[in-house]
């Protein structure tokens, strides 16, 4: 219990660190971070969840493994780009 | 965002007695200037040289085509081949214009938007010409879906998505080239300059023979989708 309740403490100091206006310098770049992180975390766990089929699929299926790895990285490329739009739009705003 | 210019920039500028600062514009048409010419060398190198027997240069190339060509078989079907120099022009394009901006003082290309939105462009305008010269007029039922009564809910949503393929294509091939470069830039100026920015420049490379692989992959399945004749 107690872990989740630091859990929620530091995301109400994140809410506090938003809220403290312009500052300085450091203060705008709060939210294209944390639009990054998010966005870079969500896509480390779909590209894990495709290679962990690839792999599985080759374990089954040796003489498949060439069209398997092919698959694989083009499911990687295309789950990379999501996390490639939120770099460019941190970009092209910030 | 700061454009960077590459040493050629310079060079043009400086030989045209111009300012810097109003060529910095033209970086990404100068360095795409370059791999034309690269690609230029690549094929008159060939031209006049191919033998029976190939020597190192022409079994590279050879292997090249061959996979691209095996690559529009698996994808399009027998009459895959006709579309190899579309493919084989925007694979070279692009993958010299990758790897040309891992070099330290050359700029990609491919690392400016106007470059990637000029490609996918070209490979959105031809699939769809493609799809027309096949299909006549027929070309729409593409985009109304399986059933006929359930056409006004499809067609926004098939123009939506096809129109989303052109950007795709090019924010994909711009963030990722692009997105190295800025990281290796920061990290060399802000951060830990020694040794760290040797993994970076390896994803890059990575990125520059993945990306690519995935532009031309996704030509040939919208060129499959597009010229389709089961519906």
């Amino acid at each position: 219990m107690t872990k989740y309740f630091v859990m929620f403490l530091t995301l109400l100091a994140g809410t506090a660190a938003l809220a403290q206006g312009d500052g300085g310098a450091s203060s705008t770049w709060v939210t294209p971070g944390f639009a990054m992180a998010i966005a870079s975390g969500l896509c480390g766990f779909a590209q894990g969840i495709a290679i962990k089929a690839a792999c599985e699929g080759i374990a089954r299926n040796p003489g498949a493994a060439g069209n398997i790895r092919t698959t694989m990285i083009i499911g990687l490329a295309l789950i990379e780009s999501l996390a490639l739009y939120t770099l460019v739009i941190l970009f092209a705003i910030g | 965002m700061e454009i960077h210019a590459s040493v050629w920039t310079w060079l043009t500028a400086h030989l045209l007695h111009k300012d810097l600062e109003t060529f910095k514009f033209l970086d990404h048409a100068i360095a795409a200037g370059i791999t034309f010419v690269i690609c230029m060398i690549i094929v008159m190198a060939l031209k006049s040289r191919i033998k029976l027997i190939p020597g190192p240069f022409q079994q590279l190339i050879e292997v090249t085509i061959q996979g691209l060509t095996g690559m529009l078989e698996d994808n399009i079907g027998p009459e895959g081949k006709k579309y190899l120099p579309l493919i084989g022009t925007l694979a070279f394009f692009i993958f010299i214009s990758n790897l040309l901006g891992m070099i330290p003082t050359f700029s990609s290309a491919t690392g400016n938007f106007n470059t990637t939105v000029a490609c996918a462009l070209i490979v959105f305008i031809y699939y769809n010409y493609q799809g027309v010269k096949e299909h006549g007029m027929g070309y729409v039922k593409h985009f109304m879906g399986p059933i006929w009564w359930l056409a006004p809910l499809m067609l926004p949503i098939e123009i939506i998505s096809h129109l989303a393929r052109p950007f795709s294509l090019s924010v994909r091939l711009f963030g990722n080239i692009s997105g190295e470069h800025i990281v290796t830039a920061v990290f060399y100026t802000q951060l830990i300059p020694w040794l760290v920015p040797v993994p970076i420049m390896f994803i890059g490379l990575l990125a520059a023979f993945l990306q690519t692989f995935v532009f031309i992959m996704l030509t040939q399945i919208y060129i499959a989708g597009a010229i389709a004749h089961d519906h």
